[in-house]
């Protein structure tokens, strides 16, 4: 949970990207680390295999500036979206404070996606956490491919509803990155207020 | 301007010179954040992300902790000595020193301190979050969209 340190004059807390296998949440952390200047953030730590997968996580600290007068730091994760990491991901949603849900667009990963939801709300609630209680935010990656779906067609499976603020997005171009992350930290500071 | 020091910083600052450390931490065990540190050199920010970066084996060694497998951690390097031990049930308290320290008069030493300290600890967490009553929520919003702006550098 966000630590508020007056003492300080901290805040500190947790985002973490979850979605499928090569959904683009590293893309997403590396585009903002790639624009953010070095006295604003820390090093972004990043552990992948030999064919470029992300094996553990990556974390990168950022300094956000001051809001009422206090730091914000913000660390930001992602998870590793193989099947097979499920026990890392539980571990890295630890304490979380927010997350961005990066969904691939692709209409052949719809399934994956709609996986990762379920998966997500299974091990939040092994860490004793409802997702009804986190601030979330969707983004629609991948848009900018041929074969990617409406966001009509995917909203219909993956946000019904409308609960969750959503964007679309191509992280590898950085359109709506910062956008993404900008309104989810609205979000976490607005259920802390 | 000389930093006014928190209960805790004085706790610490208190133990870093009766144990000839380098530097003492304590951290949160779920998510790597550093809730106090005193050190002699160096620099904070690299701590706080070098131990964030290391949440998963700061987790792992917290859950030996607390199943009561090990009560301490010692690592020793060419040049330094850590060690690690659990403050109550959700902060570490992490050393660094010279390699020429003994180890076990150190973890003694340590051990004498923590539980005054873990007393400390829970006190500062309760005084310090203090949340984040009455503010507004446009003034805010405003803030952030300020702050990411000189976030960003196009390059």
């Amino acid at each position: 949970m966000a630590f508020i340190n007056k003492y300080a004059k901290e805040i500190n807390c947790k985002i973490v990207y979850y979605g499928p296998g090569l959904s683009g949440k590293t893309t997403n952390i590396e585009h903002i680390y790639s624009k953010i200047s070095s006295d604003k953030r820390g090093k972004l730590i990043s552990l992948k295999t030999d064919t470029e997968r992300t094996l553990f996580f990556d974390f990168l600290p950022v300094n956000i500036g001051k809001v009422n007068g206090m730091n914000l730091r913000v660390h930001l994760y992602s998870v590793p979206g193989q099947v097979f990491y499920d026990a890392s991901r539980r571990l890295i949603l630890k304490e979380v404070d927010g997350i961005v849900f990066v969904v691939d667009s692709q209409t052949e990963r719809m399934d994956a996606n709609i996986e990762s939801l379920s998966n997500l709300k299974r091990n939040l609630l092994m860490n004793s956490l409802l997702l009804e209680n986190i601030p979330m935010v969707i983004q629609y990656n991948k848009m900018d491919l041929s074969n990617s779906m409406s966001v009509d067609e995917i909203r219909s499976v993956i946000n019904p509803a409308r609960k969750y603020q959503e964007f679309t997005a191509s992280a590898v171009k950085g359109e709506n990155v910062f956008p993404t992350f900008k309104t989810l930290l609205k979000s976490i500071i607005r259920k802390k207020l | 301007m000389k930093k006014e020091l928190t209960n805790i910083e004085n706790f610490l600052s208190e133990m870093l010179e009766k144990l000839k450390l380098s530097g003492l931490y304590v951290f949160n065990a779920s998510n790597g954040f550093v809730l106090s540190s005193v050190l002699n050199s160096s620099e904070i920010e690299a701590v706080g992300t070098l131990s964030s970066g290391c949440v998963s084996a700061l987790e792992q060694l917290f859950q030996h902790f607390s199943g009561g497998e090990i009560n301490y951690q010692i690592i020793r390097t060419d040049k330094e000595i850590f060690v690690f031990m659990p403050l109550g049930n959700s902060y570490f308290l992490a050393a660094n020193g010279s390699e020429n320290l003994r180890p076990g008069y150190l973890l003694m030493e340590m051990e004498s301190y923590v539980d005054e300290l873990s007393a400390v600890v829970d006190e500062f967490v309760k005084d310090s979050d203090a949340g984040m009553t009455g503010m507004d929520v446009d003034d805010i919003s405003r803030q952030l969209d300020e702050e990411f702006d000189k976030l960003i550098c196009e390059d």
